[in-house]
């Protein structure tokens, strides 16, 4: 009798596939990629600068990952961080996201509320890996975790030493240097001038408008001190206040500026074009109250698309990245942040720029509960920096009108 | 570049995950029920029209009834989705070649298709297949290579190679309007319309070179240098190209050799179709051949043209009449004969001339002009043809040269010195 033609056809196929099936390598030594996507936090678009160098600091991670694990690759996908959700939205639907996301808390916290990533997992040994202040501004109503704390990026002073040999001190040491006529630039961004508010203790009023409560009057005299600076500030010839961030870094880079706030996420950047000439110094504190510096906090979240093998090593290279060791190897090569690890110490007396960044984080813990329930695409923070930042600055507006919006607008349920 | 292969290779990782392969399998399997359903969907009475537009649709349609049961077993369905698009998309492609043939020739169509509508399809496609894996703006910066010290990204020369072969391919369309609106409003000729498109074209794909260098980041000192290096090259290897190229332009500004232009080539009148960038592209009327002749040709040699100054052309029939007819009637029926002809020109008009006085008859020459010169060899044709008519109706004779055969006899005592002994 003759064999089907199916099983005629497909016996050969089968048998060889069983043959080879002693070949074929155990599941945890097959060969996983990771795709990971990186949100580069910066205004203007990409550009094959900061591309690079996001790209290398995340191979330095990688790089000692895969020794331990010689069978993953990761490859990772840059994005400007205002695009991240929409290509994520894109890319998930097809069943191809990524497995990691590395981008900022306040964007984990989108991409949580939409659906685009998976809650971090609660483990113990993630939970040990960072402090709960940080894991509190990445936690939702319903107690999910968006993402797991990675590496902080504090705000800080960049000045030219050629043009300003000791930065300034106090708030209004700020605008005496200005009004000497050294070039000052800040940018027009709210929670980049939340600093500002600090200094006059204007926070915990800005915080209990937030929460829908109506200030004291202490409070809004605070307020209303803060703003009143930011017109004087601006009135000034020397000093200017530009559209973003990136602005202020190319005219600190030119010199056409002496002093700005920055982000630590640049010292690389501005350490390319400026040399010696970069200062670094915490930012100016009030004559009564300090500086509250706002930092920015670099999160992993998990995308949705993984497949069991992918989600595993996923996991494993977060643990890898927030384990004590790595994250003061990382701190210390590069310069430029500090780790989310409370358990990391750092040698704070081998550079001035540490010591600068852990000051600066110690001053922005006071604004990091204001920071936990105003996020950055809170249309609160939009309304304001078009209803009150922009016209005060362009004189439009008084510090007494500029106040009581203010108020309005935090009052305002998101 | 390195980096770039490394990318690609990179998203077979996709492969790994069963959502991604499950939505493949599913687009395989409509895409290969339909190849065999295509022979039944062929042979079912429709009109082609309805056949066409159903083996179009038919295998999107079936990947799309796929994709609605991905969902239900809470799988991703994007991918299936976007590659039935992209499948409908080139289907409804491929039958709009059949509804532009009505209102463009064929040959448009084609061009249109082949080098404009499927490579820019073909292009979107990819890049959105691209932005499903990875991050465009992160290709796009990546480095490709250094040129004069400059770092050149591969977003720039790809916007660099696209934007040059469009503005090659797709500049032709409005430079030809501008043309005919100048053609319009200015009334120049035909062949000034055809010129002015060309330097139209030859112009803005010039700036726009220009514009792409600037833009992919050459500054102005390594454009110098790239020129210093094309005139050593043009002293030796490409001498003929760049001769050839500005022999071209010399030729439009002059407007000796234009498209629409006839020129004797080899004895043989020949319409200029197309002044090419190497070679200009002739068409000869008596066996329908083009020519492919460089345009330095035309700029060194001499040549001869109908359409310099005007497109008529003077042109002749000969014919002899016998001897006892009148001169003066013959010319004047000659004459009026050719003014019958449909497409002589009535002025100037045409002229009979009395040539000379040969063996056998008079010979008399017609000269009248016409509007084409392409078109002399059939006119002569159809003058000769009413000459003879007109000569059988006026009973004037045309003799012919008549030899008279004698039988040379030879004497029976000569001997006969052809004759085999």
């Amino acid at each position: 009798m003759r064999p089907p033609v199916l099983l005629k056809r497909w016996l050969p196929v089968a048998g060889l596939a069983t043959l080879l099936s002693g070949c074929v390598p155990s599941r945890q030594s097959m060969p996983v990629m990771l795709f990971v996507a990186v949100a580069v936090q910066d205004e203007s678009n990409l550009t094959s600068d900061n591309a690079a160098l996001f790209r290398e600091r995340f191979q330095e991670l990688i790089k000692d990952f895969r020794r331990i694990h010689p069978n993953v690759m990761v490859q990772p996908a840059l994005y400007p961080e205002g695009q991240l959700r929409q290509q994520l939205q894109i890319r998930d639907r097809a069943g191809l996201g990524p497995d990691l996301i590395l981008t900022g808390a306040e964007s984990a916290n989108t991409l949580l509320r939409a659906g685009l990533v998976d809650p971090m997992p609660n483990t113990p040994q993630l939970r040990d890996a960072s402090s709960p202040e940080l894991r509190q501004r990445l936690t939702n109503r319903r107690g999910q975790l968006a993402g797991q704390p990675m590496v902080l990026f504090p705000q800080l002073a960049c000045y030219d030493r050629r043009q300003l040999a000791t930065p300034p001190t106090t708030i209004s040491g700020l605008l005496k240097t200005s009004a000497a006529g050294v070039p000052v630039g800040l940018p027009m961004d709210l929670r980049q001038l939340l600093w500002t508010a600090g200094t006059f203790g204007a926070v915990p009023g800005l915080y209990e408008a937030a929460m829908g409560r109506q200030p004291s009057p202490l409070q809004t005299a605070q307020i209303r001190h803060w703003l009143s600076w930011l017109q004087e500030a601006s009135d000034q010839q020397r000093f200017s206040f530009q559209p973003d961030q990136t602005s202020l870094r190319h005219s600190l880079s030119k010199g056409s500026l002496a002093w700005v706030s920055c982000s630590s996420g640049e010292l690389d950047l501005l350490r390319e074009t400026m040399g010696n000439r970069l200062g670094v110094a915490t930012l100016p504190n009030g004559d009564a109250h300090p500086a509250t510096p706002v930092d920015r906090l670099r999160v992993l979240a998990l995308g949705r698309n993984s497949s069991p093998i992918q989600r595993q090593m996923s996991l494993a290279l977060i643990e890898f990245s927030v384990g004590p060791l790595v994250q003061r190897n990382l701190t210390l090569e590069s310069l430029s942040f500090l780790p989310s690890n409370p358990h990391v110490r750092i040698p704070v007396q081998s550079s001035g720029v540490l010591q600068a960044m852990v000051d600066s984080r110690q001053q922005s813990r006071s604004v990091e509960t204001l920071l936990a329930d105003v996020h950055q695409e809170d249309p609160r923070i939009k309304a304001m920096h078009a209803e009150v930042i922009v016209p005060l600055l362009f004189g439009l507006v008084e510090p007494g009108l500029a106040t009581d919006r203010t108020i309005a607008i935090l009052r305002r349920t998101p | 570049m390195r980096d770039l292969i490394r990318e690609a290779l990179g998203w077979l990782g996709y492969l790994e995950r069963g959502q991604v392969l499950l939505q493949l399998l599913a687009f395989s399997a409509a895409w290969v029920l339909v190849r065999r359903l295509r022979p039944r969907i062929t042979r079912l009475p429709l009109r082609r029209r309805w056949r066409s537009l159903l083996l179009a649709i038919a295998g999107p349609l079936l990947a799309t009834l796929l994709s609605t049961l991905l969902p239900i077993a809470h799988q991703s369905f994007g991918l299936l989705r976007f590659l039935v698009v992209l499948w409908l998309g080139w289907n409804l492609l491929t039958l709009s070649q059949g509804l532009l043939h009505r209102w463009l020739p064929e040959t448009r169509v084609h061009q249109i298709h082949s080098r404009l509508l499927r490579p820019l399809y073909l292009l979107a496609a990819v890049l959105l297949l691209i932005n499903k894996v990875d991050s465009l703006s992160d290709l796009a910066v990546i480095q490709v290579g250094q040129l004069f010290g400059m770092s050149i990204e591969l977003g720039k020369v790809f916007t660099a190679v696209l934007v040059s072969y469009l503005l090659l391919v797709g500049s032709g369309p409005p430079a030809a309007a501008l043309a005919w609106l100048a053609q319009k409003f200015l009334g120049i000729s035909e062949g000034s319309r055809k010129a002015m498109e060309l330097m139209l074209r030859y112009t803005v794909v010039g700036i726009g070179v220009m514009a792409l260098a600037f833009h992919v980041g050459f500054n102005g000192t390594a454009l110098l240098a790239i020129a210093g290096g094309l005139s050593v090259g043009l002293g030796f290897g490409i001498q003929g190209v760049f001769s050839n190229f500005i022999s071209g332009l010399w030729l439009l500004f002059e407007g000796s050799v234009r498209p629409g232009e006839v020129l004797m080539i080899d004895g043989d009148p020949c319409e200029v179709r197309k002044l090419g960038l190497r070679a200009t592209l002739l068409w000869r009327d008596r066996d329908n051949a083009e020519l492919l002749i460089p345009n330095q040709t035309f700029f060194t040699s001499a040549a001869t043209t109908y359409t310099a100054s005007d497109r008529m052309r003077r042109s002749q029939v000969s014919v002899g009449a016998a001897y006892h007819h009148d001169p003066a009637e013959v010319i004047a029926l000659l004459e009026a004969t050719a003014l019958q002809v449909p497409r002589v020109l009535r002025h100037p008009a045409p002229k009979g001339l009395l040539l000379s006085y040969g063996d056998s008859a008079i010979n008399y020459a017609l000269r009248f002009w016409i509007e084409n010169p392409m078109d002399n060899v059939g006119i002569c044709s159809e003058v000769n043809q009413a000459i003879w008519t007109a000569f059988k109706q006026h009973a004037i004779e045309i003799p012919f040269p008549q030899q008279v055969q004698h039988n040379a006899e030879t004497h029976r005592d000569q001997p006969d010195a052809n004759r085999l002994r």
